[in-house]
């Protein structure tokens, strides 16, 4: 190391606060552009497994003859998963 | 013909969605890696500067940040002008993506340089030609994110910001040769692409390693920043639904 000790790192002959407040601003900044990223997609996500969950919701036969529909929907789904 | 065949690909924003999922490890870690390592190597193991001490050090995260403003803002006016040429909704995503991260650099070039400026010339701020047309590249940034939320309307918000975005580019070979135009209190250009360099290898070299590793890092944050567009912008076909759809 350059320096003879952390606490000549951290002082660095009086220019210690300056270099040290840019590195801190930085840090954060390129952490929270980092942090924004994962937060941007999870919030799109929700977003779209709601959308997905009303979707799914509003296609949910009746209950009158539910043994029969439930189980017709079953197969069918099955199958859907076959296709892909 | 297969180059049209490879052009067209990119108007796919699943084929780019699956793509860029590959991509990012590979700018994300060699980003980290050399940006903490660079920054640990500028910080503790160059030798001070003969003139300014050790304030010089806050260039391993100045000249990056400004560099790399500059480039993507670069990066942004082009892909605005690819989406008012060949109307690519891609195009228009990624340049949205961009602005965000372009204006966070600048804003980091810019208080890093001022905080480097106080015990070097002894001021804060001079309203010298390099540091006022990087104050006007920051204003460019943030307009172009106000001017996007300003619409209502999508198409038209891509088309007004490419607009803003093609315009502003002037500001960049501004921003560059400043320096060599005017008489600048911001000192002249030290790493020269022809010939040799005014800086001095052994500070040279951290500088070299934090410049890559903060384009890497622009690239993984535009490359997330677009994924997540995609999948809002995509959100009712059925690649996106059965991607993210599963309810946890």
């Amino acid at each position: 190391m350059f320096f003879d000790s952390f606490s000549a790192l951290a002082t660095m002959d009086g220019h210690g606060p300056y270099v040290w407040f840019s590195y801190g601003v930085s840090l954060l900044v390129l952490v929270a552009l980092v942090l924004g990223a994962g937060q941007r997609r999870r919030a799109v996500e929700q977003r779209i497994q709601a959308m997905v969950r009303r979707e799914r919701a509003s296609h949910r036969p009746s209950s009158t003859n539910s043994q029969l529909t439930t189980s017709q929907a079953a197969h069918n789904q099955v199958n859907q998963g076959r296709a892909d | 013909m297969a180059s049209w065949a490879w052009f067209h690909k990119w108007g796919s924003p699943r084929w780019f969605y699956q793509l860029s999922g590959r991509l990012i490890p590979w700018l994300a870690v060699p980003a980290v890696l050399l940006l903490c390592g660079g920054f640990v190597w500028g910080l503790a193991f160059v030798p001070a500067d003969f003139k300014q001490g050790n304030s010089f050090r806050i260039i391993y995260i100045h000249v990056p940040a400004a560099a790399v403003a500059m480039g993507a803002y670069m990066m942004m006016a082009i892909a605005g002008a690819v989406h008012l040429i060949w109307r690519m909704k891609l195009a228009a995503m990624v340049m949205k993506c961009i602005a965000p991260v372009g204006a966070a650099l600048t804003f980091l070039a810019l208080v890093t340089g001022a905080v480097w400026g106080k015990p070097t010339w002894g001021t804060w701020w001079v309203w010298d030609a390099r540091i006022t047309s990087v104050l006007i590249l920051f204003f460019l940034y943030l307009g172009v994110i106000a001017l996007h939320q300003a619409f209502d309307n999508r198409d038209a918000a891509a088309k007004a910001c490419a607009v803003l975005a093609i315009v502003g580019a002037v500001n960049i070979p501004i921003i560059y040769w400043s320096v060599e135009w005017w008489y600048s209190l911001h000192q002249p250009a030290s790493i020269k692409f022809v010939g040799e360099s005014t800086i001095h290898p052994a500070m040279l070299r951290p500088l070299m390693a934090t410049l890559a590793g903060m384009y890497l890092f622009l690239g993984w944050m535009v490359l997330s920043y677009t994924r997540a567009e995609i999948l809002e912008r995509e959100r009712n076909t059925r690649w996106v639904k059965d991607l993210v759809g599963e309810s946890r």
